[in-house]
């Protein structure tokens, strides 16, 4: 995964600028590019595995006892303290999207802080544009290059995080965690981090000091996230209807029949001639009008604070 | 950008050029000036006369709150290739060593770049290109910056303060590397300093700048030639013809440095001052009136774009 992330990246950005631009820029913010790759690494390594083996126990008690007696059972058998280290398979489920959520945090303290705040502080910028490099062309190679980096990151993990949705959604708990999951991944989930780079740049560009600017990042990208997840049109966390979802018991005829509620009395389940259980979450038809309203909300935030971005240091420093 | 082939006559030229910051007295106030190609020029002046503002400005690094700057025959952003600028504290990338800061220098000049100029100078300073910026102490940190600025083989170079942090024989060395570059590639220094020995020795050509404007401007053997230090017995009123810049008693007598306006009367012992003295009495008497050598003199039809 982490090959084809290296792979693509520069090539996307190697138009516009000069390649020793972007090597530089590469170079600059190379402990920066490392992590966020051992990040996508790593998130795509459980989504994986999510997707495979660490499904199969809580799959198979699905499939003998159904979802009262499975699904519920396999997630509170192993409650700990903190529901997100606890191993059970409904919590590890989120862990991803908790991991996307806090690297888009750290994309906007990034962009504010290293990317730009710092380099106008130190004067390493005013060295980079008494080169052969305007301040534009500078600007354009340090949106750029994380930029590519943020979009076939993150891609890559909401196709994965899709495809296992579409594997094992049916093995969470019903409630509003799967719906509010179901509503942020998408297209959206690339455009939020893409907001939080232009926001931080931004925000670096008129704060110029390292530390307001990560501060003011964060609060930034704080505001970003809340918003996505309490106003329409997106995704709506609370006062909503669960995702509907279908279950059926299948007996030994091959006929479904509703859950019997045998819970885990094999007895019972026997006398039923249940033999397996199914339980699926149906798609909804407000899920693309919303991911693409909210994307091109997220995106047109997006040019807003690039376009300001860019008359800010056309105001501050020389012709670009 | 490559339409200005021929090599123009002036370097750099303001005009009326004015920087405010924010609601404080302005740092640049109607500053007009003409620096011919090819000298060394020396930028003097008082803390916060203006010199760093206007070295940033003509680097086009900052935009100025009215007035034109003209680089190279063009404006300051559409000659980046062709100059070099040494900030005061020597902005350097931390994380990168010095062979990879050389080699964002290569990256970011390709056009132009000199690899074996930019090396020479790190080995003179006995270097390990492996180290990182972050090791070096203020006076290395200085050396690599200095060879960013040479291995571009820039036609202008606006040097801020560029020897302050140079032990006294590093900063000779460094002088002279920098004086045989300028001379063998016929490049024009502006160099904005505090320490006038150094001064004298490398710089053939003087800009005073004093409350936001220069003050005296030319060629420094023109400058010194048009200033006179007389001792006498006598007051200032004697020396009514001339202008007075800077008039002491000393002992029973007294000592002036005056510009001359024909000859000086009898009487007066005279001799051609120092450019310490020069700058000195200059500095003394900011309200003394502005002297430009007319090849320093801004022309005020290049006052386009």
């Amino acid at each position: 995964m982490s090959a084809t992330t290296l792979a693509k990246a520069p090539a996307a950005v190697e138009r516009p600028a000069p390649r020793g631009l972007v090597r530089s820029v590469l170079r600059l913010h190379r402990t920066a590019l490392w992590i966020w790759l051992a990040f996508v690494a790593f998130t795509a390594g459980l989504l994986l595995w999510l997707t495979g083996p660490g499904a199969d126990a809580t799959a198979r008690q699905l499939e003998r006892f159904g979802y009262g007696g499975g699904v519920m059972e396999a997630a509170y058998s192993t409650d700990t303290l903190f529901y997100f280290t606890s191993g059970a398979y409904n919590d590890l489920f989120y862990d991803p999207d908790t991991l996307i959520t806090l690297a888009s945090f750290a994309v906007a303290l990034f962009a504010g802080g290293p990317l730009i705040a710092r380099e106008l502080e130190s004067g390493t910028a005013q060295l980079a544009w008494t080169q052969s490099v305007s301040p534009a062309r500078w600007l354009t190679a340090k949106l750029a290059v994380p930029a590519a980096f943020v979009v076939v990151g993150t891609g890559l993990l909401t196709l994965l995080y899709r495809q296992l949705w579409s594997a094992h959604s049916n093995l969470l708990i019903a409630g509003i965690g799967p719906r509010s999951l179901y509503f942020s991944l998408g297209p959206a989930t690339v455009a939020a981090p893409l907001l939080g780079l232009a926001l931080g740049t931004l925000i670096g560009l008129a704060v110029r000091r390292t530390l307001p600017a990560l501060a003011f990042s964060g609060f930034a990208y704080f505001l970003v996230h809340a918003f996505r997840g309490n106003h329409w049109p997106f995704q709506g966390r609370y006062q909503q209807p669960d995702l509907s979802s279908r279950s059926h018991a299948i007996t030994s005829t091959g006929a479904e029949i509703s859950d019997p509620g045998c819970y885990t009395d094999k007895a019972c389940l026997a006398g039923h001639d249940v033999v397996r259980f199914t339980r699926e979450y149906l798609p909804s038809s407000d899920y693309w009008p919303r991911q693409l309203l909210e994307t091109g909300v997220l995106l047109a935030l997006t040019a807003v604070a690039v376009a300001l971005a860019f008359g800010l240091l056309r105001r501050r420093a020389a012709t670009g | 950008m490559s339409s200005i082939s021929t090599t123009p006559a002036v370097a750099l030229e303001a005009s009326g050029l004015a920087k405010r910051y924010g609601r404080r007295p302005a740092a640049l106030d109607d500053c007009s000036f003409r620096l011919p190609t090819g000298r060394i020029s020396a930028l003097v002046g008082p803390n916060g006369a203006g010199k760093s503002t206007l070295l940033a400005l003509a680097a086009g690094l900052l935009r100025p709150t009215s007035g034109t700057v003209t680089v190279l025959g063009g404006a300051p952003g559409a000659a980046r290739d062709r100059i070099a600028y040494l900030a005061q504290n020597k902005p350097l990338y931390p994380q990168l060593t010095i062979a990879e800061t050389l080699r964002m220098g290569a990256e970011l000049n390709p056009a132009r770049w000199d690899a074996a100029c930019a090396a020479r100078v790190v080995e003179q300073g006995d270097l390990d290109p492996k180290s990182r910026i972050r090791g070096l102490s203020g006076g290395q940190r200085t050396r690599v910056a200095l060879a960013l600025a040479l291995g571009k083989r820039p036609e202008l170079m606006l040097l801020d303060e560029p020897m302050a942090d140079l032990d006294p024989l590093a900063r000779h060395e460094m002088m002279g590397t920098l004086m045989a570059d300028a001379a063998e590639h016929g490049t024009t220094v502006l160099m904005s300093s505090h320490i006038v020995a150094e001064l004298a020795d490398a710089c053939d050509h003087l800009l005073l700048l004093g409350g936001g404007r220069v003050r005296l401007g030319g060629g420094i053997d023109d400058l010194l030639a048009a200033h006179t230090l007389v001792t006498g017995r006598g007051t200032p009123a004697d020396l009514a013809p001339h202008t007075v810049i800077e008039s002491r008693t000393a002992g029973r007598g007294l000592t002036a440095l005056i510009r001359r306006d024909g000859l000086v009367g009898e009487g007066w012992a005279t001799e051609e001052p120092s450019l310490e003295e020069l700058l000195l009495a200059h500095l003394r008497a900011p309200e003394a009136p502005a002297l430009l050598t007319p090849g320093t003199t801004a022309t005020t039809a290049a006052v386009t774009a």
